[in-house]
Formats: structure tokens, C-alpha cells, sequence
């Protein structure tokens, strides 16, 4: 079910080693070069995640530079209660949370719709036998037009595989209501994708 | 349909991972038609998702930008300051400060005894000006409008306002149109003048000078050096410290 791809962002392939937990007291302790070995070690997972929620890759690469920027502000209130990772995941969704409401204000389109014509083919096994095909666009489409929260949902449990308790942790919620709006965006989603003519 | 259906779509959603779930999961779905479906469906739409996005994930910030990033920073907004204040201290701190400067500023002057009472204005006199006056002028009491620009000159030939024949009312709004450069003699008369002493002055002993101060500068000092001793370690567990200790030397000054 999970591809090479997704098996190589997921969180729990990144466990809170000693070494990351060393790494995080010494840059409590004021050591950049330790902050900058656990930029190194996240900051692609992290991008991936932002990049799906905003889809614009300045906007992606400003958000990540501020997120760990943010890590390193507040990095002596970071008590080691949950995972590293998770814990920069949480600033990003709130520095992502924060550019929206920005751009709300000023009227600006959050998401823009990356345009790559190239189409993949996904779903082979069918039940009956016909192969579905999904355009990269629609399904750009679709998730452009999903709120932030839902969409930040479907790219931290559906792609990069972290669990129920895990989003809530990171977004701030109750893993019901992680699951009750997952269960909505798959319904926005799968709603559409078939408007667009997308079968799945 | 089965209300179990709608726990199996919702578990499904949730991406069942504890270990115990799998099984009665699993033993559903191999019997029911419609969640098997709903599954296949789901399984179909996280794939189309997960596949539509571009593999080249890679992130193209380099730690220097983020280093730069936070360097600028450090420039711009100090960050031993920053993180040691939060935004509710610093909010709670200023509203103390102005509060301080609010009870005290306009008595300070009032309360300094021997002082002349902030609603006669003097002005430093020049040098040519330190001469012995004949007497006390150019101070109208009960006047309804500024004196205009001749009776504001010093005019020693110039009767006392008292001694013009005008009507003489003191009272609450009466006050004093003082000359914009008295001569010494006539700041020293202004400063010693007891109210009610028949020259022309008794409209000194107006409403400001009347009230007492409300708190005294011994504690407004008090205050401001509660301020300083906290602010060097101020924190967020020490915000509510500051208001109640704050709090307590301000009403502790409060007369009465």
C-alpha cells in the first residue's frame, strides 16, 4: 500500500534516537551547528508536508526557513514530550495557519494549482478489471479546494503515513475530530474528483 | 447497513494502526459488501493522492539561509530581551508605568510645597529684567477673556486689577492672566503669595493646589523600583507577581 516514496517520509521511520535527543539539549543550550544538524535531518519531510498545504514552492521554502526559525526561538520550551518532529510539524501548521489567514485578509489566492500536465496512472487493481487514472491536476484541483486543515490532514495521515494521534498532536485537535474530518475530506475529495470526471 | 459500517469507514479514515483493531476490521470487511467497497475506495483515493505528488521533494533551503535567517533576527529584536519578556509582562509592566505617571504626574508639582501652582505661568526673567518692580501688575483675577496684547506689557502706571473699579468676583472659574515675562519681584510675589491676602492672587488657591496628592512620590518610587528589580527577571510566572505587588504599594499609598 505505501510506496518506496512514502515509506521514506514517514515519521516513524525517524525515531527519537539518543543522538537526536543529544542533539536537541545541546541546541537548548544555545549550539547552532546541533540546530543545524536537526534542520538537516527534518527539514525535507517537513517541506513536503508544507508544499502540499500551500502548493507554491516560494511560499513552501519561506515557511520552512520560518519554521525553524521559529524551532530555534522557542527551542528552550521544547520539553521532549513528544518527538521532535512533531513538534516542527506543529510550528510549520501554524506558520502555514498563519499565511493563510495573511492572505485571506489581503484577498489573495492561497493555493495555487501546480500545472504539470503529466498524467499517472494509480488504481490498477480495480475490482473490475478497468484501469482509473487520475490527472496530478485534479487531484491538485480537488485538494486546492479543500480547507487548509482538511488538506493538512490528508497530507500528514493519507502521504506521509503519521497516525491519527500524531496529526492531532500536530495540529492541535482530538484524534476524533482528526478522524471525523478526515472522513469529510475524503467525501470533498472523492466528490471532486468525480465532478471532474475523475473516476477513483 | 450496520451501524458497525459507519465505525469501519471512520476507522478506516483513521487509518487503523493499533493492533487490536486490525482483526474485527478485517472480519468486517470480509463480510460486508459495502465497506469492502468503501476500503477499495479509500485504498484508490490515498494512492491517487500520494502518487500525484511530485517525488522531487527535496528541500532546496540551506541551513545558511535559515542561519541568516535567524541572525537577521537576533539583529533586529534582540532575542535576550525578547525571550525573557513575554508580551503579557511587557503589556502588564507599561500599564503599571502609566498608571504610576498618571497618579503622580499632575500632583508632583502641588505637593512640592513652596512651589508655584501650575496655573500661573512664569518665565525665566533675562538678565535686564532682574530690576526692582514697583509693584506687583498685570495680574487679572475674575477676567472673562485673556488680557489683550497692551495689558499684557508691563505698565507700572497701570492700576491693579483690583483697584480699576471692575467688579471684583473670585470664584471657582476666576483665574489669573499672569504677564508672559514677570520680573523677579513680581515671580517672588506670585511664589509667597498666601491666598486671600487681599493682592490680587487669591485665585492661586485654586482647586489643583487645594487637592492632595493621591500617593506620594515616596511611593511612586517605591513602585518604579518594583518595576526594575522585576524586570530583570521578568518571565511569565513572575506577570502576576508584578500586577499584585504593584497592585498592593499603589493601594497602600491610596489615601484613606
Amino acid at each position: 500500500m505505501i510506496g518506496a516514496f512514502a515509506e521514506s517520509v514517514l515519521p516513524g521511520n525517524v525515531d527519537t534516537t539518543d543522538t537526536e535527543l543529544a542533539l536537541v539539549a545541546a541546541a537548548r543550550n544555545g549550539d547552532l551547528d546541533a540546530f543545524g544538524t536537526l534542520f538537516e535531518q527534518h527539514k525535507d519531510p517537513v517541506y513536503r508536508f508544507v508544499l502540499r498545504s500551500v502548493s507554491s514552492r516560494e511560499d513552501a521554502e519561506d515557511i520552512v526557513q520560518e519554521s525553524f526559525c521559529r524551532a530555534w526561538a522557542s527551542i528552550d520550551r521544547f520539553r521532549g514530550e513528544a518527538r521532535f518532529s512533531t513538534w516542527v510539524y506543529r510550528i510549520a501548521a501554524g506558520v502555514c495557519a498563519d499565511r493563510a489567514r495573511l492572505a485571506k485578509r489581503r484577498g489573495r489566492l492561497v493555493v495555487e494549482v501546480p500545472l504539470e500536465a503529466e498524467e499517472i496512472a494509480v488504481g490498477m487493481a480495480a475490482r473490475e478489471g478497468r484501469q482509473t487514472s487520475v490527472t496530478r491536476q485534479a487531484i491538485a484541483r480537488a485538494m486546492a479546494e479543500l480547507p487548509l486543515a482538511h488538506r493538512q490532514l490528508v497530507v500528514l495521515c493519507d502521504v506521509q503515513g503519521f497516525t491519527s494521534g500524531e496529526a492531532a498532536e500536530i495540529l492541535g485537535c482530538s484524534a476524533v475530530s482528526v478522524r471525523v474530518r478526515l472522513c469529510r475530506a475524503h467525501a470533498k475529495l472523492r466528490q471532486a474528483l468525480s465532478r471532474d470526471g475523475e473516476v477513483t | 447497513m450496520r451501524p458497525i459500517c459507519f465505525l469501519i469507514s471512520w476507522r478506516l479514515a483513521g487509518r487503523p494502526v493499533t493492533e487490536h483493531a486490525t482483526p474485527w476490521v478485517a472480519r468486517h470487511l470480509a463480510g460486508c459488501e459495502r465497506c469492502r467497497a468503501e476500503a477499495e475506495s479509500i485504498a484508490r483515493l490515498t494512492a491517487a493522492i500520494r502518487q500525484s505528488i511530485p517525488d522531487q521533494g527535496k528541500c532546496p533551503v540551506t541551513w545558511h539561509e535559515v542561519l541568516s535567517r535567524i541572525s537577521a533576527r537576533r539583529r533586529r529584536d534582540p532575542a535576550s530581551v525578547r525571550a525573557r519578556i513575554p508580551a503579557g509582562a511587557a503589556v502588564c509592566a507599561v500599564v503599571a508605568i502609566v498608571l504610576v505617571v498618571a497618579l503622580l504626574g499632575p500632583h508632583r508639582d502641588a505637593a512640592r510645597p513652596g512651589s508655584a501652582p501650575a496655573s500661573v505661568h512664569t518665565v525665566a526673567p533675562r538678565l535686564e529684567d532682574l530690576q526692582p518692580a514697583p509693584k506687583p501688575a498685570a495680574v487679572v483675577v475674575g477676567a472673562p477673556n485673556l488680557p489683550d496684547s497692551a495689558s499684557m506689557r508691563p505698565r507700572s502706571a497701570q492700576p491693579a486689577a483690583g483697584s480699576s473699579g471692575r467688579p471684583h468676583k473670585p470664584g471657582p472659574h476666576a483665574y489669573i492672566a499672569a504677564p508672559p515675562k514677570p520680573v523677579l519681584a513680581e515671580a517672588h510675589a506670585l511664589d509667597s503669595a498666601v491666598p486671600g491676602d487681599g493682592q490680587g492672587v487669591e485665585a492661586n488657591a485654586g482647586p489643583v493646589a487645594q487637592v492632595p496628592p493621591m500617593i506620594s512620590e515616596e511611593a511612586g518610587r517605591r513602585a518604579a523600583d518594583v518595576l526594575i528589580g522585576l524586570s530583570e527577571q521578568m518571565t511569565e510566572e513572575k506577570s502576576a507577581e508584578i500586577q499584585k505587588r504593584l497592585t498592593d504599594v499603589l493601594v497602600s499609598a491610596m489615601p484613606g
